[in-house]
């Protein structure tokens, strides 16, 4: 450091005024660079900082929260599935009674019972015919629409005949005996108009299976 | 009082030794390159020494008119040498300084000599001024070229710090003063002529050889009987007081060049830019070390000591109040030293100095050697010194060889009496420095050394163009690094804030992604029990159905058409009977009326245990005897229970919503 004193004092007043000059000007323009780095950090923290401001005051500082309706809760959300379970499961027990649709064979039989009867109670069968005797799948699972629809547009045995009023009652008395269960929604009975079948009764039945 | 009492000398083995074996030619007290030496006798005596530890009290001036005036007129004025101190009570008399008295004190301790002479002087004035100056030829003076102009003085750390590397040598050279042999002689132990011999005796001896080579100059003055030891000793402790062993100087100076208005062209533009150009200063310096104990000594004895003067020049000062010739020369005799001085009336313009041999006259040779070839315009060449018997077999000889007039300069008779064996022209140059203290003579004729420190004011510090521009940059540089020191700390709190923001970010985020996931499952399960309350209800309603169709509606149609023929009677003839859905549509021919409503009445009865009854009857008007009775069947399965059951349910769901409402509230 003295050697550097010495020689720097020892050179030309211009030349030592050159040196002190550069060396000034090289020390102001480290320091500019410096200063331009730190600034333009200082200004990116800044600029980040207030954008995420922002951000946060745009999506999150006008948010209200939700109403949450207290009375819903999951214990009542699971009595209510359990009735609702409780009560498809007692369709399904209903349903089993009924007349399969994902199969032809037991309405064929069920008819050939009917007849039977009716042939027991000496009812004489006119015409026998089926309305929605489409054949239908039996569902995967039990439940919801798909348990509906087996209740929903199920066959529908149309049965003409002539026979005594008793032995139509005992013939609608014994479709109960039948395999799968049954009800008559509607049926007519008159006299016939025709002299020859005097005695005899004109049934019109419907039986909704 | 400690002070008086009479210190060894606190000079080292080592030193003694040296100085008395190299001889009085020889140099023994050159220790400037040998730190390890003088820093313990530095710093010893610092703490030992009263009289350096005494330099630093500042003394209190007692301010009064009468004081006041003397102070301004009378002066004490003091001479230090070998000899002893010499003090002159100076009073200034019609524009001249005049010696009203003078007393001599031999003692080595500067302290005690400065009370003797003080204690004379008091017996001849009452009161004595509180001020005083120094002659002693530990100042030494020289006239140097700086590259400072008289116009442009720099301050004075710049100009000690130029005029050090000028005098650090002489001031090295000038302890060859204080050697043994000088000092015997001056103190007036010791002959010119037995110095002579005890050089010639210890030369013989360094050239023999052996153990006798050793001696030293004092021991061989005592062995040869010239001296006794005490007065050896007492040489030795003033040697270790006067001799200059430190690098440490304190400096005195004076332009040396005309005044403004006589300045050369070339000085008069040195005041725009004088890197380029040497200009003429008288300089003085004197070891710091010295200059502290004497300014000690003389604070102890509460005398404001002012300032010191160099033996050597002072003496030229006074020449100018007898002579005021344009150029004038002098050529002054000192014990030790041969000096020839010239100036004008303003300036001293030429200084040389060297050292003589021993003897009571230096030869002619010597100072024709000093004086060398003088200018042709020169007529008189004053001489300085002692008068001595045979002054006037060196001042012919000198005449004669110089073809010029030489003239012995005297001072002028004090006005008391002088001490027994002190000439008059002894006192020549402190009657030159007082005049030059009083300001009777141009300030640059003499160079002294101020004996306080002059502290500049702190403001007149702060003002100097050097330390504004320092102050000026410290604040800029300070201003910088803070703004630096700022951009810094800003960026550090804009990133802690982004970090927290962002924390924020995350977790407000969270918590409003729970909320909206907690309210969504909210909704899938209001949704839920909607569908399933829905699903239930639907169900229900459905097993309602298919039960009402497995039971009643299956079960009781036999019951039923039995019940509509028990009521037939021989009045009543069935015609039709027609089922749709829950209701029976009877078509009966009548023989009356009355037989037909019995025949209603009566399947009233029958028809109520199967839950049907009589919805109505109707007797439409007959073509024939016969009538037709129409009647209606309607399926009524617990008629009152059910009217019952509604108004208990339309009752619970009026409860159902008032708590609902209660709660939401």
């Amino acid at each position: 450091m003295l050697q550097l004193k010495s020689k720097f004092l020892s050179l030309p007043a211009k030349e030592r005024k050159q040196i002190t000059i550069i060396t000034f000007l090289g020390i102001f323009g480290c320091y500019g660079l410096a200063a331009a780095f730190l600034w333009e950090g200082m200004f990116e923290a800044k600029k980040m900082a207030d954008r995420r401001a922002n951000r946060i005051e745009t999506r999150i500082g006008n948010y209200t929260p939700p109403k949450i309706d207290s009375f819903i809760t999951p214990k009542q959300l699971s009595d209510a599935k359990q009735q609702l379970v409780s009560a498809e499961q007692r369709l399904i027990e209903f349903s089993q009674r009924l007349l399969p649709l994902d199969n032809p064979e037991p309405r064929e039989n069920l008819k050939l019972e009917v007849t039977r009867l009716a042939s027991h109670h000496l009812i004489k069968v006119t015409q026998l015919s089926v309305i929605n005797d489409q054949i239908r799948p039996l569902p995967s699972e039990l439940n919801g629409q798909a348990l509906r629809d087996i209740f929903d547009k199920r066959p529908l045995f149309k049965i003409q005949g002539q026979g005594n009023f008793y032995n139509f009652i005992s013939f609608v008395e014994g479709l109960n005996t039948l395999t799968y269960r049954s009800f008559t929604p509607q049926f007519t009975i008159e006299r016939s108009e025709d002299p020859s079948l005097s005695n005899e009764l004109l049934f019109n039945l419907e039986l909704q299976m | 009082m400690s002070f008086w009492k009479r210190n060894k000398p606190a000079l080292p083995d080592t030193l003694e030794h040296t100085t008395d074996e190299a001889g009085e030619l020889s140099n023994p007290f050159v220790f400037s390159g040998n730190e390890s030496n003088s820093a313990p006798l530095k710093g010893s005596s610092a703490h030992s020494d009263p009289e350096l530890a005494a330099a630093g009290l500042t003394l209190k001036k007692r301010f009064s008119l009468p004081s006041l005036h003397r102070n301004h007129s009378t002066l004490l004025a003091f001479q230090a040498g070998s000899f002893g101190l010499r003090g002159a009570l100076i009073q200034q008399q019609k524009g001249q300084a005049v010696i009203s008295a003078v007393a001599h004190s031999r003692t080595v301790d500067f302290t005690r000599a400065i009370a003797d002479v003080l204690a004379q002087l008091s017996a001849t004035q009452k009161r004595l001024p509180k001020r005083a100056i120094l002659l002693t030829p530990s100042v030494i003076s020289a006239i140097v070229e700086l590259p400072v102009s008289p116009l442009r003085p720099r301050g004075d750390e710049q100009m000690q710090e130029l005029i050090h590397w000028e005098l650090e040598g002489s001031i090295t050279q000038q302890n060859k003063h204080w050697m043994i042999g000088s000092m015997l002689v001056e103190r007036g132990y010791l002959t010119s002529e037995q110095r002579e011999e005890v050089l010639v005796e210890l030369e013989v001896r360094q050239t023999q050889g052996g153990p006798q080579s050793l001696t030293r100059f004092g021991d061989l003055s005592v062995q040869l009987g010239f001296i006794n030891r005490d007065q050896l000793e007492e040489c030795f402790a003033l040697q270790g007081k006067l001799v200059a062993v430190d690098d440490d100087l304190v400096y005195g100076w004076k332009s040396a060049e005309a005044e403004r208005s006589s300045l050369s062209d070339e000085t008069l533009l040195s005041q725009e830019d004088d890197s380029n150009s040497s200009h003429a200063w008288l300089v003085s310096g004197m070891s710091k070390t010295v200059h502290q104990r004497w300014l000690g000594a003389f604070n102890l004895n509460h005398i404001h000591l002012e300032a010191f003067y160099p033996t050597l020049g002072s003496s030229f000062a006074n020449l100018n109040v007898e002579h005021d010739n344009a150029q004038q020369w002098l050529f002054e005799i000192h014990q030790e030293q041969l000096a020839l001085l010239s100036g004008t009336q303003k300036v001293i313009t030429s200084f040389q100095a060297v050292g003589r041999q021993a003897g009571t006259l230096p030869s002619v040779d010597e100072c024709l050697d000093l004086i060398g070839i003088l200018p042709s315009d020169i007529s008189r060449l004053y001489i300085s010194g002692a008068k001595h018997n045979n002054l006037s077999s060196l001042l012919q000889p000198l005449s004669d060889a110089l073809h010029i007039e030489i003239q012995h300069v005297s001072a002028p008779k004090p006005i008391a009496p002088l001490p027994l064996g002190l000439h008059e022209d002894l006192l020549h140059g402190v009657i030159g420095a007082a005049s030059h203290f009083l300001q009777l003579l141009p300030a640059s004729r003499v160079s002294p050394i101020g004996a306080k420190e002059h502290k500049e004011a702190l403001w007149q510090k702060a003002i100097k163009p050097r330390n504004l521009a320092i102050s000026a940059t410290a604040v800029l540089v300070i201003g910088m690094f803070s703004f630096l020191g700022w951009m810094q700390w800003n960026t550090q709190v804009q990133t802690k804030r982004l970090s927290d923001l962002n924390a924020k970010f995350e977790k407000e985020s969270k918590v409003k992604k729970q909320l909206q996931a907690i309210y969504n499952e909210s909704l899938k399960t209001r949704d839920s029990m909607n569908n399933t309350t829905q699903e239930t209800a639907t169900l229900t309603q459905l097993l309602k159905r298919l039960e009402m169709d497995r039971s009643h509606r299956a079960a009781n149609l036999p019951p039923l058409l039995k019940a509509i023929t028990l009521g037939v009677t021989p009045d009543v003839a069935l015609r039709s009977i027609e089922k749709k859905q829950d209701r029976l549509f009877i078509i009966a021919e009548v023989s009356s009326p009355t037989s037909g409503q019995e025949y209603v009445d009566a399947l009233t009865r029958w028809v109520r245990p199967v839950h049907y009854q009589v919805a109505n009857s109707s007797l439409p008007q007959s073509d024939n005897d016969d009538y037709l009775l129409n009647i209606t069947l309607d399926f009524k399965p617990g008629l009152t229970k059910r009217l019952l059951g509604s108004l208990n349910q339309r009752e619970q769901l009026l409860t159902e919503e008032g708590s609902h409402a209660t709660a939401e509230e």
